[in-house]
């Protein structure tokens, strides 16, 4: 390769394929200069537009985190008192029905010792009626045996 | 430049690009079997392996251009010339 | 050094043939220039267009760019590392597309139409003053990179593993350039002229295919370049022990 250079200084320049000359270091500058060039105009705008975008993202994914952490608190925060809501309802859904149970038990109890004292109370009068009755029929038919015997006495 | 010395030039160029790509060639189906091989056995390594692949053939075909720098430099620019 | 020896059946084909211009007492080849030229003018033209209006939605061409400096700055961080890899973006950054654009301009611009008195445009990177220069400002940024970062501890990467490596580290240093130079050199010029010779033998859509596979072999041309440009610096720049 460095012999060639020095060919290709020191030698008519009569074409070829691999013909070196100031074509090297001229294309080496301007490829240098087209380096910064784009670094000015491509890489470094570029790169700041991308870079700026990833942290945007970045912080933005953070933050979306952070707020979807505390919306989860929230809904855990709100599950808990609904489920402590369900819990006090289902208590004094149970409450009440003990209750109306005991409501419920009570006036069937008092609804039967009503019954059972009306019952009573009647199969008392009943009965002292039918004594009262059974009295006087006895008395009755004492009396018309009386008043039998006292007619066939008198007839005969 | 004599008819014997551009024959042999030409004879040169032709064997310097024919066996310049014989072990290039075996190389770079040895070096893609096992890409394929490894891509089949981990086809999510398929970016990394490929890459690799790509850089491992740049290598071996250069050394079959160099035959053909070599073909090029008889036939265009042939320093026995003169 | 010596122009167009044989009489090749394509000898249609003008290999090695230059435009002079007489600069100083030096001379150049005019046509690498003017092409380079045109290659240069529309990455600053698509540069300025596409940054013209930079915001944080992007539109239209910002898409492209923003692309394009992402897919560098994955080459770079991934071979150079992330430490160092901020102050290189734009050399590696620049040697990709140039050479991209230069490789893609070649193929895609038909400069047949502009006739010059000698030689004919073309890719700049189909000549190995361009391509060597290149490669030389690799072999600078990787030795400025590894000197300006670590000083003179930068030569322990000779004896790195064992002193013994040191004559072929110092092999390494010139074959880097010289194969880095020759591998895109030998690829463009390779490209154009099978597409000539194809070209020149039968003119009309055979020549197709070889285009296309022309212009992946470009584009990867280009990305070899980049890389290995960061893969040099990377090595340079690496600290071994920490």
């Amino acid at each position: 390769m460095t012999s060639w250079l020095l060919l290709a200084a020191a030698g008519e320049p009569a074409g070829g394929l691999f013909d070196l000359d100031a074509t090297l270091p001229l294309m080496a500058v301007q490829v240098v200069l087209l380096t910064f060039i784009l670094n000015a105009l491509f890489f470094r705008p570029v790169g700041r537009v991308v870079e700026e975008r990833e942290g945007y993202i970045t912080t933005s994914r953070a933050e979306a985190k952070q707020k979807l952490a505390q919306a989860q608190r929230l809904e855990a925060d709100l599950k808990q008192q609904l489920r402590d809501a369900r819990q006090q309802a289902q208590k004094l859904i149970l409450a009440a029905e003990e209750e109306t149970d005991l409501l419920y038990r009570q006036a069937l109890a008092e609804a039967l010792a009503d019954a059972n004292a009306s019952r009573e109370q009647a199969r008392r009068e009943i009965d002292s009626q039918r004594e009262t009755a059974l009295g006087q029929i006895r008395s009755d038919a004492d009396q018309l045996g009386m008043l039998i015997v006292n007619r066939l006495l008198a007839a005969s | 430049m004599d008819s014997i010395t551009s024959a042999a030039s030409v004879v040169a160029a032709g064997l310097a690009v024919g066996l310049g790509s014989i072990g290039p060639g075996i190389g770079q189906g040895t070096a893609s079997g096992g890409a394929v091989e490894g891509i089949a056995r981990q086809p999510e390594a398929e970016g990394k392996i490929r890459g690799t692949l790509l850089l491992s053939l740049a290598f071996m075909e250069s050394l079959t251009i160099y035959g053909l720098v070599v073909a090029l430099v008889l036939l265009f620019a042939n320093p026995f010339a003169n | 050094m010596v122009p167009l020896p044989l009489a090749l059946p394509f000898a249609a084909l003008e290999v090695g043939q230059h435009l002079y211009w007489q600069v100083g007492n030096v001379k150049i080849h005019g046509q690498i220039f003017l092409s380079s030229w045109v290659v240069i003018g529309a990455l600053l033209t698509f540069v300025v267009l596409g940054s013209r209006k930079l915001d944080r939605d992007p539109r239209g061409l910002q898409n492209l760019l923003e692309y394009l400096w992402g897919y560098i700055r994955d080459i770079a961080r991934d071979y150079i590392g992330e430490k160092a890899y901020r102050d290189w973006l734009p050399f590696i950054g620049t040697l990709f597309l140039f050479i991209f654009v230069s490789n893609w301009g070649g193929a895609l611009i038909p400069w047949k139409l502009i006739h010059l008195p000698s030689g004919e445009l073309g890719a700049p990177t189909a000549d190995i003053n361009t391509t060597i220069a290149l490669a030389l400002l690799v072999s600078l940024a990787y030795f400025y990179a590894g000197l300006s970062r670590k000083g003179f501890r930068y030569f322990e990467y000779y004896v790195e593993p064992t002193p013994i490596m040191l004559p072929f580290k110092i092999v390494e240093d010139f074959t880097k350039p010289l194969s880095l130079s020759f591998r895109l050199f030998g690829n463009i010029l390779a490209d154009e002229l099978v597409v000539a010779v194809l070209a020149f033998l039968v003119p009309l859509i055979v020549p197709l295919p070889v285009m296309f596979l022309g212009l992946f072999t470009s584009a990867i041309q280009a990305l070899i370049f980049a890389t290995l440009a960061a893969y040099y610096i990377g090595e340079a720049v690496h600290e071994s022990h920490h």
